[in-house]
């Protein structure tokens, strides 16, 4: 009896002192940090102090492991991917494309062929050098007709790409070689998204896939586990639901990263601010800012950056269906919804009321006063909808006599937008719209969307690349089932905008037909949009050197660096 | 008892067979497909046909069904669609961290329960086993993720005594020892949260199992014999009381296995029970199987071994 | 307090001897004997007072389930607000009230779908035995082994998301220990006198089972329900958690404390997390003494 019960204690007593044992040793180095941390703009300290450290940045859910730029299908590969491929281009923060990989590039007069010379002496994480041999083989490889990834529909622009994909063709004719340095890439007409999608391509090591063929590669397990890319960070260890472990590549084109080493941590988005705070996490990505959220980090010296988002919020409205035929139907919920109070309320402030599909950042989003902008007034939806031919009666919306009602559908998992869901039910309530809401899980959603067309009206977003082209969004070829023109939006003047749009490759020549393009589409709303949020990244203030962007966190990842 | 062990070895298989067509069947009936997640506007619906026909998706169910089954029964569960991995490969690291925290709540629940449901029968209506048998209901009351999320607040952010989340300090560089000290302060949380409540239910069993012995006519022999208080209670009376409390343990097993998945998300265990939710997330029919598979012959062989355990123990019970 | 306690004990004795006089069921004994469990009976008040709660909800509710109020948003307990408002300016208190009504329900019938199943099954396989009881036994076999979260969400994403899905899945996924409850019982009892007769009176199975079997074994089956509501009102919280619970805008208290799961709720809004918390755990806890209590009572070995 006695015996079992000091045993217990003894237990109870390893238990703690696993804590306390524990705690000693993280404090230690806090401590010893804390003085310096203060000194936020402190004059460039010596190059050779920025070296050492290993910062750790949280992910939601782990890369499944599939490290080819090509063949991941997963959103979280490509978090650990960044930091190890590297393109002939890259983007800036201010969304221009530099040289990268590449020493130079030009542009042909007739805007169709890009050429690009390769800096001198780059190398391969094994240590092989890099030659234009690899840029072609990294489009042929996704031209390849045994090609398994998603990729193959960024790249069709590309001259001879189709007949090599069917095989009639030993290579893409658009692509040539004039030596190890100089590559062009011809498209066959003029494709405005070329910089993003030729020269900000991910290039492959054709020494290590070329063996194989493209058909196999998905099931190469071992060589995508432990890929070769010439990025500033290579592959160092990848323990599948815990975490990813990238080692500086010493011999990185634009000099060895500071950091000794980039960690991509599965946490758990909940209790993820108590881990930076507590120093186990160093960076983090934050989608829906709460602002008792960010106080409290920022009282803990946490530095938060906000960024505006890349994309927009919306509520899809299905116009294949008679009821939404009508613009002024769709006019009147855009007036309906208490845009600017889901901004107000339920983002705190940090975010601005969408009203056309673009980026709010992007340079095609025309100025304000072009557009319609819908502001909160019931009375005026209702008004249109007694236009339309609707009858309201006694807080009841009528159609031909019958008690409007829709189903709403959304996704769980932003939390922001699973709020809004009732919030919407309550607007549209209060112009006599019954809604019935019905949150299913996101591959459920996808069927009944953009698989089946089998809805009325449902919540997502789009997060948009940087180029404004949305041809495959919006334009009337990809309204069938499964393309992403889920809403059914078809109009003549909307197609050849579009079509027009990526037919010059300045950005100058472009805008206006955006502007015009955005207007038409504010004019004839196809779909709802709510809102764009303001995101944040959140990191140790012992983290310096970072430029984050609406687009991208890694794009100087080589000159992060903690200070000491 | 050869015998016994044999037949119910072989009652495995028909089992399996209908747990395998049972969750064939309604994982396929799920709405969505392997690459639903992937809404990328430079994606054409063509691109995703082919990438669906890659890995099978268009088949015919029966044709894919037996196709499984033909690979399961030579020990291959085929290729993750997710992973882009052997499913068993995947599955490995997964069941090694599973068994590390199932067993660690295994034993923290057995070493806790066991001598508190003796010290609670033995001086039953004390005040000592009022405020068990309290505290036991509380266990079996506590939602487990609630515990868990008061847990990180409480124990771990606000007092810093454990970390968060994870099995192990990444990149820390430790070795020996300290390594081991790190790993074992991960998983002090996630054990006392996934041990709660069979902590708590086992100590009812013992607690009951016991009163239930120390009213036995052989309990009332050995007394009247005049042996010692210590000596009828411990010798006879704890030896035959543990026999139910053995199988009770056994049968906790599966539920340390599949339901700790609240307990690996809140705290980031990258055990089976996460890969598998995550599984049927993204539709990783292979995948799903594969754990399940798994999962369900770990239920059964646990069964067994209660079976059989109470054999071996109750000299009275035999097998034919 | 032992004092207290053997009279008490003396004083139940008199009254079972009186009982027994006057020949009443057993059901009476078992009464009496809850009643003197103090655990038991402060479970059966507080769940009463929880069960009139939701019942009456619509009339003492102080606002409206869903009304939203963007301009009141999380805001601290108030004279207007008794428990303070949610993320979305929903009045907490009201909806704990009506979360009450889902989150018993659910239990309840959830419960109720596991238990028509589970005694169907057990009471056939144990009638019946031979071929039919290893059929049945098999599948129990099979449900047993089902890893629940898993195929729970399996079930729901299939059936789509509606309360009544979440209490089927529950139901459909409890039954098994029963079942092998119920057919242990029916098995001894099948040998006794009783039945015999019954069988050589031409009595049909089914009658046999629902009219002579059944009945004597309403004990385990009883606390079988009761706990079984308790552990349904848990796994409904769980799936909240995952998300596959009761969902928004129809309070339960399961979703209530999984929308409030951050950091920073914990921290800075205790109305939004500690009262539902506490609401579940206090129910389950009363369903437990219950239930406990009902086994104590039921039990005919434990003879006073």
């Amino acid at each position: 009896m006695l015996k079992k019960i000091i045993v217990l204690m003894l237990a109870l007593a390893m238990v703690l002192s696993l804590g306390l044992v524990g705690c000693q040793r993280d404090e230690e180095p806090v401590v010893v940090d804390e003085p310096e941390d203060k000194q936020e703009d402190k004059p460039a300290e010596p190059v050779a102090d920025k070296y050492g450290g290993v910062v750790r940045v949280a992910t939601w859910s782990s890369p499944p492991g599939v490290f080819h730029p090509h063949l991941y299908t997963d959103h979280y590969d490509a978090l650990a991917l960044s930091p190890m491929f590297d393109a002939m281009l890259k983007m800036t923060p201010d969304l221009e494309f530099i040289p990268s990989m590449a020493e130079k590039f030009e542009v042909s007069e007739d805007s169709k062929t890009l050429t690009f010379w390769l800096k001198e002496g780059l190398t391969w994480h094994d240590g092989e050098p890099v030659t234009t041999a690899d840029v072609q083989y990294t489009f042929e490889m996704i031209a390849d007709p045994g090609y398994t990834g998603p990729r193959y529909a960024d790249i069709m622009a590309i001259e001879g790409v189709v007949e090599f994909n069917a095989g009639e063709a030993d290579h893409i004719s658009g692509i040539k070689i004039y030596d190890d340095l100089k590559i062009s890439i011809t498209t066959k007409e003029i494709y405005a998204p070329a910089l993003a999608d030729i020269g900000g391509r991910a290039i492959i090591p054709k020494h290590i896939w070329s063996g194989i063929p493209v058909a196999e590669h998905a099931e190469q397990t071992e060589m995508l586990r432990n890929p070769i890319g010439s990025g500033p960070f290579k592959m160092k260890e990848f323990v599948p639901d815990q975490f990813v472990h990238l080692e500086a590549f010493e011999d990185f084109h634009e000099g060895r990263p500071y950091l000794d080493g980039f960690i991509l941590q599965v946490a758990n988005q909940d209790t993820s601010q108590a881990q930076l705070i507590a120093g186990e996490l160093d960076f983090m990505e934050i989608s829906n800012i709460v602002q008792d959220e960010i106080d409290l980090l920022e009282s803990e010296g946490i530095v938060v950056e906000k960024v505006v988002s890349r994309g927009f919020q919306y509520m899809g409205v299905n116009t294949r269906l008679e009821v939404f035929e009508n613009p002024l139907v769709r006019h009147a919920f855009a007036h309906a919804i208490n845009r600017q109070g889901i901004v107000d309320s339920l983002l705190e402030g940090n975010g601005v009321v969408a009203n056309v599909p673009l980026a709010p950042i992007s340079w095609a989003m025309p100025d304000a006063s072009q557009i319609n902008q819908f502001p909160y007034d019931p009375e005026k939806a209702i008004a249109l909808l007694e236009e339309a031919g609707w009858e309201y009666k006694d807080g009841t919306m009528y159609r031909d006599g019958e008690p409007v009602t829709f189903t709403l559908l959304y996704p769980p998992g932003n939390k922001v937008r699973e709020k809004s869901a009732p919030l919407i039910q309550q607007n549209l309530g209060d112009i006599g719209i019954a809604i019935e809401l019905e949150i299913m899980e996101f591959g459920t959603l996808v069927e009944r969307t953009f698989n089946t067309h089998d809805f009325e009206l449902f919540l997502m977003g789009w997060g948009l690349g940087v180029d404004p082209d949305s041809t495959s969004i919006w334009h009337s070829d990809a309204a069938g089932l499964g393309g992403w023109n889920v809403v059914g939006f078809i109009n003549d003047l909307n197609d050849e905008l579009l079509e027009k749009g990526t037919q010059f490759l300045a950005i100058e020549d472009r805008k206006p037909i955006y502007h015009e393009w955005a207007i038409n589409w504010n004019k004839y709303m196809p779909s709802i949009p709510l809102y764009s949020t303001i995101e944040a990244r959140a990191y140790t203030p012992r983290l310096r050197g970072l430029q984050v962007h609406s687009f991208g966190n890694y794009y100087n990842l080589h000159e992060w660096y903690f200070a000491e | 008892m050869r015998k016994y062990i044999i037949r119910r070895l072989l009652l495995i298989i028909p089992v399996l067979l209908g747990i395998s067509i049972i969750i064939f069947s309604l994982i396929h009936a799920m709405p969505g497909d392997p690459f639903a997640h992937l809404i990328d506007p430079n994606m054409t619906p063509e691109d995703k046909d082919r990438m669906l026909e890659a890995v099978g998706y268009f088949d015919p169910l029966p044709v894919q069904y037996l196709r499984w089954v033909a690979g399961a029964v030579q020990g291959e569960f085929g290729h993750s669609i997710r992973f882009k991995e052997d499913v068993l490969k995947v599955m490995w690291p997964r069941i090694q961290n599973t068994f590390v925290l199932s067993l660690s709540a295994m034993i923290f629940s057995t070493l806790l329960a066991i001598p508190l449901g003796i010290i609670s029968a033995t001086k039953q209506y004390s005040v000592f086993d009022y405020i068990a048998t309290v505290a036991a209901f509380i266990g079996l009351s506590i939602p487990v993720f609630f515990f868990g999320l008061m847990l990180i607040k409480f124990v771990a952010f606000d007092l810093g005594l454990f970390p968060i989340a994870g099995m192990q300090t990444v990149a820390s560089g430790y070795t020996g020892w300290q390594l081991l000290v790190d790993k074992a302060r991960h998983l002090v949380l996630p054990t006392l949260v996934l041990g709660l409540a069979s902590t708590a239910s086992l100590m009812r069993y013992t607690r009951s199992s016991m009163l239930e012995c120390v009213k036995q006519d052989y309990i009332r022999t050995a007394r009247a014999k005049g042996l010692s208080e210590r000596v009828v209670i411990y010798k006879h009376a704890l030896r035959n009381a543990l026999i139910p409390v053995i199988t009770i343990l056994s049968m906790q097993i599966p539920r340390l296995i599949s339901g700790a998945l609240l307990t690996e998300t809140i705290f980031v265990w990258p055990g089976l029970a996460r890969l598998s939710f995550q599984a049927v997330m993204n539709r990783d029919y292979p995948m799903i199987m594969g754990t399940v598979t798994v999962m369900s012959i770990v239920v059964m062989l646990s069964n067994l071994f209660a079976d059989l355990m109470y054999a071996v123990l109750d000299p009275r019970i035999r097998y034919q | 307090m032992i004092n207290k306690d053997e009279n008490k004990l003396v004083n139940n004795k008199n009254v079972e001897n009186k009982t027994m006089l006057k020949g009443i069921s057993p059901w009476k004994i078992a009464f009496s004997r809850l009643k003197k469990n103090k655990l038991a009976l402060t479970g059966l008040v507080v769940l009463s007072i929880l069960i009139f709660l939701a019942i009456t909800a619509d009339f003492i509710a102080p606002h409206g389930r869903d009304h939203i109020d963007l301009f009141n948003v999380n805001t601290a307990p108030s004279s207007e607000y008794l428990l303070g408002t949610d993320e979305l300016g929903r009045d907490v208190l009201s909806r704990l009230i009506f979360g009450g009504q889902v989150s018993l329900s659910v239990g309840l019938i959830a419960t109720s779908i596991a238990l028509v199943i589970g005694v169907m099954m057990g009471a056939i396989a144990g009638y019946t035995g031979g071929l039919v009881d290893n059929a049945i036994m098999r599948i129990v076999d099979i449900v047993m082994c089902f890893p629940f979260f898993v195929i729970a969400i399996v079930i729901a994403s299939i059936l789509g998301p509606s309360i009544w899905n979440v209490m089927f899945v529950i139901g459909a996924l409890s039954w098994t220990g029963l079942a092998r409850i119920v057919r242990a019982e029916i098995l001894t009892l099948k040998e006794k006198e009783f039945i015999e007769a019954a069988k050589s009176l031409g009595l049909e199975g089914h009658e046999i089972i629902t009219k002579h079997l059944l009945p004597n074994i309403l004990a385990p089956i009883l606390v079988f329900a009761t706990l079984g509501i308790a552990g349904a009102i848990l796994v409904e919280a769980g799936l909240s958690f995952l998300g596959f619970g009761v969902r928004q805008p129809q309070p339960s208290w399961g979703n209530m404390i999984s929308a409030a799961q951050s950091m920073t709720v914990l921290r800075l809004r205790w109305w939004q997390w500690i009262p539902p918390g506490l609401l579940i755990f206090i129910t389950v806890l009363s369903i437990n003494f219950l239930g406990d209590g009902l086994r104590d009572a039921l039990d005919p070995r434990l003879k006073q």
